[in-house]
């Protein structure tokens, strides 16, 4: 299962989606604002693996990405979606 | 009206209030009037240094607010929320003023007049 966040981490709206994610042992993928969450230490404890869009990555000027992050391309992103059997989104 | 204070609450990109705080903060200093642009919450993220906008079709707002700068508009981020955000100050944009919450307040005090993003 593949939860999308697009919103800021100081966000209800990305709070809620980590937690959802973290209580249904979902993937998670962080676009635009969401892109924030990939910096380090800011999902500690979330034990899903979480992918972030490279692109909206540069844009912000991100350099200190935890290194469980899992930068991927727009065409990842697609097949992502596509594979898996459940999305939700976007949060 | 000769103070403008304008408060930037939202992160940049994600919707259009960081782009047009930047306008309306070039648009009143061009009308020589003096601006204090004052980054707040997740606001602190548009004086993010290293934004890199190549092959995304967006404008670097990172490169607007050093316009911003050069152009003498004053630009202050407030401490607590750069740690909020995980922001070390040495990651900001050169020209950014750290201030506390009642520098903050001085400045919003001694405005004309206030604008929220």
């Amino acid at each position: 299962m593949l939860v999308i966040i697009k919103n800021a981490p100081g966000t209800q709206e990305a709070k809620r989606a980590v937690k959802l994610a973290r209580d249904m042992a979902a993937d998670i993928v962080l676009v635009q604002n969401g892109v924030y969450l990939a910096e380090r230490d800011r999902l500690e404890g979330f034990c899903g693996t979480a992918y972030a869009l490279d692109e909206d990555i540069r844009l912000r000027g991100i350099t200190d990405i935890d290194k469980e992050i899992k930068t991927i391309g727009y065409d990842e992103l697609i097949d992502l979606m596509a594979e898996d059997e459940k999305v939700i989104g976007m949060f | 009206m000769n103070k403008l204070a304008i408060i930037l609450r939202r992160p940049p990109y994600g919707d259009i209030n960081a782009a047009e705080a930047v306008r309306h903060a070039l648009g009143a200093v061009g009308e020589e009037i003096e601006v204090s642009l004052l980054l707040l919450d997740s606001g602190i993220l548009l004086a993010k240094e290293n934004q890199n906008d190549t092959g995304t079709g967006m404008t670097n707002l990172g490169a607007a607010l050093k316009d911003c700068i050069d152009m003498g508009v004053n630009v202050y981020a407030d401490k607590t929320s750069l740690r909020e955000e995980h922001v070390d100050e040495k990651d900001l944009i050169e020209g950014i003023n750290i201030i506390n919450s009642s520098e903050l307040a001085e400045h919003i005090k001694e405005a004309d007049k206030t604008v929220i993003f």
